[in-house]
């Protein structure tokens, strides 16, 4: 009777006492490979960190000039008054504050003819791209994906026009643009397998692209063209000939209101001028005054006087034949041989009255 | 316009294309997959074109990074080590999303306008800012497919 040979899995061989090197590692080796390890320092930690940036300067660019253009039009909304096509400064004591955009900001980041010609008229130059060297991605996990997408997707909106989002909505278009992604790289990795000999393959083709974006959207991949250039640049060259516009308004007003505020301040030096002229004249008057006084005081003391009373004389000779009232007239008759007594008798007053009086004194003493 | 001309869109039950038809198939083969198209049928046009504007899009810069692409890609059992097919599916995703979203700011435009039109008063048409809300973006997703459904509790 033959007895079959079997080979327990799991069985323990039974070992021979004797230990060859292979099969053991001595106490001491491991003490010899301890101190390598540590003169070769502390182990750190690979970085494998790969900085993602979303690069669209085009868009980047056409989101800032349109944040730009709003300063611009909330300043010329604050500092003028819109009538017609035209803006008036609302209050030209008011200095408009300059803003500071560099021009680098609305630079022409397209070459014009890339764009305007069509595509196969523009000579293709030789480069790694147009090659098709190959290139390796940092691999990225799928949250990280999902951020750089709801980046995406709102950097989408504002350049739509969209000023604000809500949450949800945001959440929700990153999922459809997932699943938009999700579904053509299915539906492209279905047309490989409808074909025989592209069945096992995994490198990009592009037809099969096509093909599925066709049956995805019902529209060619060469309309992405069209999108490109209708869409990111027409969009991007409208806002920035707004903002050009926008700043020569705004330059216009910050013109007017500094000439304005020149104007003001030149008024204000001539008033002050003429202030400090009138009050130079009145000092001047003042001081004539004053030497007229000094030179002639008793001469045109009499002279004004004379006058003062040779104009109420003529006043009243002239009112007594303008009135040519018999009561007025008496009146005047009467004031008149008064004030001629006086002046006759000016001189000879004192004389007399002291005459009257001494003689009084005289007849009081007799007496 | 020059560049409206470009895009010739191919619909693979027509056999014929329209639009200027470019015989020369030699840039068309260069990029990989382009000698089958011309196997399909009388698409040499599309498929020349299509080769013609894979090379031009170095200067073609996507909001949505290749990386991203390149992830789904990956997730998807490709190899994406071509940048230009990379680039292609990145730009096709951004417009596709930008549609929705033009969509959106029409849905939301219309609704502001009847709100403004119903209060007497209403803002200028200058000074409207326009907030995307579900409202807005659920009936522009469901034109291209993307039909959104409420969980039962939200409802």
């Amino acid at each position: 009777m033959q007895k079959i040979q079997r080979e327990y899995w799991g069985e323990i061989e039974e070992e021979s006492n004797a230990l060859t090197p292979d099969n053991y590692v001595s106490t001491y080796a491991k003490k010899r490979k301890l101190d390598e390890i540590r003169q070769q320092g502390d182990p750190m930690p690979m970085d494998k960190h790969d900085k993602m940036e979303l690069k669209s300067s085009l868009v980047t660019q056409t989101i800032e000039v349109m944040k730009q253009t709003e300063v611009l039009q909330s300043l010329i909304d604050t500092y003028s008054n819109t009538n017609g096509s035209s803006n008036y400064l609302l209050n030209p004591c008011q200095m408009i504050p300059e803003v500071d955009f560099p021009p680098e900001n609305a630079a022409d980041l397209v070459s014009e003819q890339k764009f305007q010609k069509p595509i196969w008229f523009i000579p293709t130059v030789d480069t790694a791209y147009s090659r098709g060297d190959p290139q390796s991605y940092p691999e990225l996990s799928s949250n990280m994906c999902r951020h750089a997408m709801r980046k995406a997707m709102c950097g989408l909106l504002r350049l739509a026009g969209f000023t604000d989002c809500s949450e949800a909505a945001v959440i929700l278009l990153t999922d459809a643009a997932e699943s938009f992604l999700r579904s053509l790289i299915a539906k492209y990795r279905s047309f490989y397998d409808m074909d025989s000999k592209l069945k096992k393959m995994t490198t990009l083709q592009l037809v099969p692209l096509e093909q599925a974006y066709v049956s995805k959207t019902g529209t060619s991949l060469t309309q992405v063209h069209n999108y490109y250039k209708h869409k990111v640049i027409a969009r991007n060259r409208t806002e920035i000939a707004e903002f050009d516009s926008v700043l020569q308004e705004y330059d216009k007003l910050m013109k007017e209101s500094q000439s304005s505020m020149q104007k003001q301040q030149l008024e204000e030096q001539e008033q002050q001028q003429q202030h400090e002229f009138n009050r130079h004249e009145f000092l001047n008057i003042l001081e004539m005054q004053q030497g007229d006084d000094n030179n002639s005081s008793s001469a045109a003391g009499s002279n004004s006087m004379s006058n003062i009373v040779g104009d109420m004389l003529q006043e009243l000779q002239g009112g007594s034949t303008d009135a040519g009232g018999i009561s007025l007239s008496n009146v005047a008759n009467s004031q008149q041989q008064v004030l001629y007594g006086l002046l006759d008798g000016q001189t000879g007053n004192t004389s007399s009255n002291m005459a009257t009086s001494s003689t009084n004194y005289q007849n009081n003493l007799d007496t | 316009m020059v560049g409206s001309n470009f895009g010739i869109i191919y619909h693979p039950n027509a056999g014929g294309s329209s639009g200027q038809v470019n015989p020369s198939s030699g840039a068309a083969s260069s990029v990989g997959g382009a000698g089958s198209f011309n196997a399909v049928g009388d698409r040499a046009a599309p498929a020349s074109h299509l080769s013609d504007f894979l090379l031009q899009l170095e200067d073609y810069t996507p909001l949505m990074p290749d990386a991203v692409t390149a992830h789904y890609l990956n997730m998807g059992g490709f190899h994406s080590d071509d940048r230009r097919i990379v680039r292609l599916i990145s730009i096709a995703t951004q417009k596709f999303m930008s549609d929705i979203i033009d969509d959106s700011l029409q849905h939301s435009k219309v609704r502001t306008h009847m709100q403004n039109s119903a209060t007497p008063g209403g803002s200028k048409a200058k000074d409207r800012k326009f907030t995307l809300t579900m409202e807005d973006l659920q009936p522009a997703l469901a034109d291209y497919g993307i039909n959104v459904r409420k969980m039962h509790y939200s409802q």
